[in-house]
């Protein structure tokens, strides 16, 4: 029964493998394309896969939050920054990646450093979480409980959030 | 784990399979035969004006702000949506005092007329 080939862990590998490499293409794809416009779709992939991701090392709570807020809340705040640009029209906006050389020196520094942190920390690759039920029942069951003040905190958080922006952008209705 | 997704993976393949199916074999069927007027854009059939690449108003980020805090609102509601059958009416409350809350500067941006298009 326990065929090595056949095993789930093979499965999850399999998978991870194929999310990882759409990441890393579209994420490349974000920083190579010309039409700024299809950098924030690709970004949208690259957050996609990263969700896929979450999924596959069971934190699907993760993976919903990436959905909604990184692929439902911040692309539409990209898009519509995009949009709201006024060089939009004159078609000028195009991505020139002038200070590429710059720009892999640091990313070759951040990826020294995350690796490090990564491997020093005695973190373990594949290792079921231990909660029952899921994370999400979890996550739910402990906001409710123990967190309710964070939990209702965070309601004022948003408010502030919410009449802040009211009155940065919408000045003239004064 | 990945049984329980592994119906979400098909559907991906079967819709990203469908787009290119249905993509490679209309470019295989049609004959090409463009001109200048086929090849503009499509505006219910009006002679189209400008490009489709304008400007956005302003007043539409004011409202992408208002879905993007009412989004992070959700990610409240889903956990609580999951337990809370067996919390009852504690949880019930807590869930009403938060969305109170979150209504209440509703109301005040209602007030203000930032919800109002001119």
């Amino acid at each position: 029964m326990d065929f090595p080939f056949f095993n789930g862990q093979l499965i999850t590998y399999g998978f991870f493998l194929l999310f990882a490499t759409v990441a890393i293409a579209s994420a490349l794809l974000v920083v190579s394309v010309k039409n700024i416009m299809h950098s924030a779709l690709f970004l949208a992939l690259f957050l996609l896969s990263v969700a896929a991701m979450f999924f596959i090392f069971d934190a699907d709570f993760l993976g919903i939050v990436q959905i909604l807020l990184y692929i439902g809340g911040v692309i539409v705040l990209i898009l519509f920054a995009v949009m709201l640009t006024s060089r939009v029209s004159s078609q000028l906006i195009q991505q020139t990646n002038e200070q590429k050389f710059l720009a892999i020196i640091v990313c070759i520094f951040l990826f020294g450093m995350l690796s490090y942190v990564i491997f020093t920390s005695g973190l373990k690759g594949f290792e079921r979480p231990l909660v029952e039920g899921g994370i999400t029942r979890n996550v739910g069951q402990l906001l409710m409980t123990v967190y309710v003040l964070p939990f209702e905190v965070a309601s004022l958080v948003l408010l502030a959030a919410l009449i802040g922006a009211m009155v940065i952008v919408g000045k003239k209705d004064e | 784990m990945v049984n329980e997704y592994l119906a979400v993976f098909i559907f991906l393949v079967i819709a990203l399979g469908f787009t290119v199916a249905g993509l490679v074999t209309a470019f295989l069927v049609r004959n090409s035969n463009p001109n200048a007027e086929k090849e503009s854009t499509y505006e219910c059939g009006e002679e189209p004006v400008g490009g489709a690449w304008i400007q956005f108003n302003m007043r539409y980020y004011l409202f992408a702000i208002l879905f993007v805090i009412f989004d992070v609102e959700i990610i409240f509601l889903y956990p609580w949506a999951v337990v809370f059958k067996d919390l009852g009416l504690f949880a019930f409350v807590e869930m009403v005092l938060f969305l109170g809350i979150l209504v209440l500067g509703l109301a005040y941006c209602w007030k203000k007329g930032h919800l109002r298009w001119e």
